[in-house]
């Protein structure tokens, strides 16, 4: 590593040898005079999974994330991240962006990076309450783009926002043959803590709510959002949609002491222009879904961001299904009225960080659908999974 | 008014009066009409080789279900100008059917520019007593635009298995042609080797249960000469297993069950004991002169059966009561070919779409010429196979059993009219065969079969044969004259 490292020296801060400075505190950090701090980053999850009613899904081992980067500031106003997943995936860069910070009440950010919408899919991998996203977080938000956005905070964070625009809207639509995605984005996405400004009861002080949009365009020939249960079984196809995409979000978090409970909706409402059998429009389809997650930190570090112990607990649903009703009911990709199909989830977990750079979590998953026609195992409509992870971070 | 109150009743009766026989019933060309997504109906073309379903309407005689699931089908017949469809009524409703069936097949008859052999292939065999499905030739269009002719076949699956044996719980697999050139030979123990490739579970699909598919070609390939029958058995009706290779070696069919290909197996119920059901004859009535042995010492199976004296002496007779059962010029099988003819060519000259081989052997766009060419050779292939195959099999050995019934004469007369047949070894239960007619019998005694001339039969020398048991005589010639 060491040649490698004296070549990336000398090649970028050949002017001034004198001022670069490599060490490593919680992680490998390249300084380079005072313009520039460049941390080196590596996140590794390993799960050990058993699905236990699952057919052809028995006690997989799966790297479920491989990711080195980096990240750091230059020239004192701007920001940036660079990070690539060495695990075999369609997007294998995932955050490359710069943002601009002159003032932190107004910032400018642009490349690739999350769409501001989901909070919890905006939860950074290494700090989720569970192993796997809420559905809604990984089915219905739009995740990473790329685009620009302004974004900013004011009065100690009483307000937030974030509004970008984006060249589609997002991985999570996309299918692997790209086909689901929606063209020009724009997302919004606005967080309030009402303690900053309404003289709020003490145990109300880290209350934060939060409410985000977003719009696209879906050309024809695209998909719409599928449903995949945890084991990335699906539930519900892409079904063909045309027109409008939107996305409504609404989030509540609030930590009081060693508690903690978080709630997020989204609805997603994607138009079928012309998709029925003989081309004529047909009701839109509605994905929607909700959890509520309560948690438990009996110890913890005050100096420490993350817990040393949490115990968890998340009840989900998801639902897919046409916004109205007209007629007989039916799973046909064309229908005017679509047969939903729903998931319904309870997660139980336990998070015990072992180490600085080591966590491990175990979960507890019980899934339950609705179409028994549609459900992954034969006849059942529940059924169990069980998640072990270690996960390292640096 | 009072009328149309009077007559509702009546359509409603007609409507729900049709059956799957009547979808199936050949002589009516049909016409069915698809209604799809335009975008579906490209993507279907240019997305050809996949299995995607799209939802469509589907439409025969007034009587439309909706939201039923079409996909592209065929191996070698997979085309994107004139796709093979198939045709899932229960794709997303798990509950509709379409006259008591969950699904149909629409062949586009690209490998055969008659596109008359399918059918037909299917006639013969069936005749002969081999579990087929059943087809009738229909205009297919889509969202009102004419799409050419296909064929409407039944497909194999646990209507069909209700349909034949009264039964559908037990293993039915679709053969599929493994990579590897594989002729019935014994892979192994492991029955992962013969499932799902290649045979394609279609029933029981998460719990296949191969291994008796294992047993079965253990015993086909290990046992003992002396034990073959008895061992295979088992597993198999072997003289049931002979018939069907003799009627497809008279039909000339280089891509049937010795191939192998284009079959399925059905494993009945709570037995070890499979039954071979043909599919897709459109390879057949290639060459009138193709040898009765083609290929018939590649597979392990057919191989050892022709080793069996009574399964050789099956597979002669076999051979001999398919050109009995079909006929020769102006027979029944030429005159149903003609009869098909007839019904398909206004569609099949109005068919943009049509698709044959050229002389390479490539699917190319297909003229009139080609199609009235094919036609020709079909009937020579009528005319001509049974003298061939009965020629090859005596010159191979085959006479018949003293106690086969036996021909010495015929009396002639006119159509309809009553007949005699001189000879011996006549009992209750014979049926008389005239150029591929069944005749109807009025008197048996121990020399002699008095009966009435089937209409059909043209007149002119007519070949007559008499199957008492499966067993067919010899044949002799019976003069029709004009009456």
């Amino acid at each position: 590593m060491k040649p490698v490292w004296l070549l990336l020296s000398v090649a970028a801060f050949a002017e001034e040898p004198s001022g670069i400075r490599f060490g490593m505190k919680e992680r490998p950090r390249l300084e380079a005079g005072n313009w520039l701090a460049m941390d080196f980053r590596a996140k590794f999850q390993m799960d050990f999974r058993q699905f236990r009613d699952l057919e052809g899904e028995q006690d997989l081992f799966d790297l479920h994330r491989a990711r080195v980067g980096i990240e750091g500031k230059f020239f004192t106003h701007f920001e940036f991240e660079l990070e690539r997943e060495l695990s075999p995936t369609n997007e294998p860069w995932k955050d490359a962006y710069i943002n601009y910070r002159r003032f932190r009440r107004f910032q400018i950010q642009g490349g690739k990076f999350k769409m501001p919408f989901g909070m919890d899919q905006l939860t950074g991998p290494a700090k989720l309450d569970f192993i796997y996203r809420s559905r809604i977080g990984s089915l219905l938000a739009p995740g990473r783009d790329v685009g620009f956005m302004v974004h900013g905070r004011l009065r100690k964070r009483a307000l937030t926002y974030e509004a970008g625009v984006f060249r589609q809207d997002g991985e999570n639509a996309r299918s692997s043959d790209s086909r689901g995605a929606g063209d020009l984005g724009v997302a919004a996405r606005l967080t309030t803590r009402p303690a900053r400004y309404l003289p709020l009861p003490k145990l109300l002080h880290d209350l934060e709510a939060g409410a985000a949009i977003t719009t696209s365009e879906i050309g024809e020939g695209q998909n719409g959002l599928r449903g995949r249960d945890i084991a990335k079984n699906t539930f519900f196809r892409r079904m063909d949609v045309a027109g409008r995409r939107r996305r409504f979000g609404t989030e509540l978090r609030w930590t009081p002491g060693p508690f903690a409970v978080k709630g997020e909706f989204i609805g997603v409402r994607e138009q079928r222009l012309g998709q029925s059998i003989l081309g004529e429009d047909l009701s839109p389809l509605l994905s929607r879904g909700w959890y509520l997650t309560g948690l438990w930190r009996p110890l913890r570090k005050k100096s420490s961001e993350t817990p040393l112990l949490e115990l968890a607990g998340r009840y989900e649903q998801i639902r897919f299904g046409s916004a109205e009703h007209p007629g007989v009911a039916s799973r046909s990709l064309r229908a005017g009225n679509i047969l939903g199909n729903s998931d319904r989830v309870w997660t139980t977990g336990l998070n015990w960080k072992v180490h600085r750079y080591l966590r491990v979590q175990v979960n507890g998953i019980h899934e339950k659908l609705e179409d028994r026609q549609r459900a992954p195992v034969s006849n059942r409509l529940g059924y169990w999974s069980a998640v072990c992870r270690l996960q390292v971070v640096m | 008014m009072g009328r149309t109150i009077f007559l509702l009743p009546v359509c409603a009766l007609f409507l729900t009066a049709q059956t799957a026989d009547d979808l199936f019933d050949d002589r009516v060309m049909h016409e069915v009409r698809i209604r799809i997504n335009p975008a579906d109906w490209r993507k279907l073309k240019e997305n050809y080789l996949d299995n995607t379903y799209y939802a469509c309407n589907f439409e025969w005689r007034g009587k439309q279900v909706e939201n039923v699931g079409i996909r592209s089908r065929g191996k070698g017949s997979r085309s994107g100008v004139k796709p093979g469809l198939r045709v899932d009524f229960n794709r997303f409703e798990a509950d509709q059917h379409f006259l008591g069936l969950k699904s149909v097949q629409l062949k586009n008859l690209v490998q055969d520019a008659s596109m008359l052999q399918d059918r037909l292939g299917m006639l013969v065999l069936a005749r002969a007593g081999v579990p087929t499905p059943r087809v009738a030739h229909a205009r297919l269009f889509v969202n009102g635009e004419y799409a050419g002719v296909y064929s409407l076949t039944e497909s194999i699956d646990k209507d069909f298995l209700k349909r034949t044996w009264g039964e559908n719980n037990g293993y039915l697999y679709k053969f599929e042609v493994p990579p590897q050139p594989w002729h019935f030979d014994y892979l192994g123990p492991d029955p992962s080797r013969y499932s799902p490739v290649p045979f394609e579970p279609k029933t029981h699909e998460k719990d296949p249960d191969p291994a008796p598919l294992a047993a079965m070609m253990r015993a086909i390939s290990l046992s003992p000469d002396a034990e073959f029958v008895s061992a295979v058995s088992e597993y198999l009706d072997l003289r049931r297993y002979v018939i069907q290779v003799a009627v497809e070696t008279f039909l000339s069919d280089v891509d049937g069950i010795l191939s192998p290909n284009n079959f399925y197996l059905y494993r009945f119920e709570r037995r070890k004991r499979s039954a071979f059901i043909a599919w897709d004859k459109d390879m057949a009535f290639g060459w009138p002169e193709n040898t009765i042995w083609l290929q018939t010492e590649e597979n392990v199976l057919m191989r050892r059966c022709l080793r069996v004296p009574e399964l050789r002496r099956l597979f002669f007779e076999t051979l001999h009561l398919a050109a009995a059962i079909t006929g020769t010029h102006g027979g029944w099988l030429f005159q149903e070919a003609a009869r098909a003819y007839e019904q398909i060519r206004p569609s099949v000259l109005e068919d943009r779409m049509k698709i044959c081989p050229n002389g390479q052997n490539v699917m190319a766009s297909c003229t009139n010429e080609r199609f009235e060419a094919a036609v020709a050779s079909l009937a020579r292939f009528i005319e001509l196979r049974g003298e061939y195959v009965d020629g090859e099999a005596a010159a191979a050995g085959y006479t018949q059993t003293d106690d086969a019934p036996h021909l010495s004469g015929a009396g002639g007369t006119n159509s309809g009219a009553p007949a005699v047949l001189f000879g011996d070894g006549f009992t209750e239960g014979v049926s008389v065969w005239v150029n591929g007619f069944r005749a109807e019998v009025d008197s048996i005694s121990l020399h002699e079969i008095w009966f009435r001339v089937p209409p059909k039969a043209q007149p002119g020398a007519n070949p007559v044969t008499v199957i008492r048991d499966g067993v067919p005589s010899n044949t002799v010639t019976l003069e029709v004259t004009e009456g």
